[in-house]
């Protein structure tokens, strides 16, 4: 029971899923105010792996800071 | 005179049976049992500066983050932290998180995934099948060449004067002269006319 090498394998399967994937698109609400009651709903089967989501989330972290935002 | 050590050092076929059932920490079920929980744990731990330096130190030294990421996830699933299918699951995103820590503290690491290749740097043994093939190339390429100009040659008409002096097809043939038209004997037929 040891890794070896599985996590360059599995970081590569990352990355090219996370490449691969297309942008979330915000559906238009007509009349998306405070108090409007147009809120938008998240369409089931849309919803994205919580891995995924964390590593995105590191991924774009790395980028502001190689960018100099923060 | 020195023992003569094993050349494998495997365990031994059974040993994991030497111990009682349950005694050791990754045959106790999973502190955390799912990945959310795994990596809020990871998340603590990394980012936390006071436990981070010796890793950061790692990084520094040239151990690839791939590399520590593994040992961080195989270790704690051995404490019996988690299962080893939760550490291979979380594996990209132990390596993203240091990798961030890292980018954070402006240490320079490696991935481990990519090998740098130095692009000024060519080996003769590259440079010599260049010129090899190059060489093999070289005759058939003059060859097919040489075909290519006989066949143009062969293709192209043979050339014409176009000079103002220069002799037309037209002017080498013959002129056409148009019929004569036989003379008409004039019929006179005065008085004085002779005849025949």
């Amino acid at each position: 029971m040891s890794l070896q090498g599985q996590a360059i394998t599995a970081y590569k399967n990352y990355l090219n899923k996370s490449m691969g994937q297309a942008p979330k698109e915000e559906t238009p609400t007509m009349g998306a105010g405070l108090l409007s009651r147009n809120k938008p709903v998240e369409v089931e089967g849309n919803k994205e792996d919580y891995l995924m989501d964390q590593f995105k989330a590191l991924q774009k972290l790395r980028a502001e800071i190689a960018n100099g935002k923060t | 005179m020195a023992k003569p050590e094993p050349i494998m050092d495997a365990p031994i076929a059974g040993q994991s049976l030497t111990t009682e059932v349950g005694g050791r920490p990754w045959q106790q079920p999973a502190k955390y049992s799912t990945v959310e929980d795994a990596l809020e744990f990871y998340a603590k731990k990394i980012t936390d500066p006071a436990i981070n330096s010796s890793l950061l130190d790692a990084l520094e030294m040239g151990t690839p983050v791939s590399s520590v990421a593994e040992v961080i996830v195989q270790s704690s699933a051995m404490e019996g932290l988690h299962t080893i299918d939760v550490s291979i699951l979380l594996l990209p995103v132990v390596m993203e998180l240091i990798a961030y820590v890292a980018d954070e503290a402006e240490i320079k690491y490696n991935m481990g995934i990519d090998t740098e290749i130095d692009q000024d740097i060519i080996p003769d043994s590259i440079i010599e099948l260049a010129i090899k093939k190059a060489k093999d190339k070289m005759p058939e390429e003059e060859e097919e060449k040489q075909e290519e100009v006989m066949e143009l040659n062969e293709e192209l008409p043979e050339p014409q004067p176009t000079g103002l002096m220069a002799r037309t097809e037209t002017e080498d043939t013959p002129m056409e002269t148009p019929d004569a038209e036989p003379e008409a004997t004039p019929e006179t037929g005065s008085l004085m006319a002779r005849r025949a």
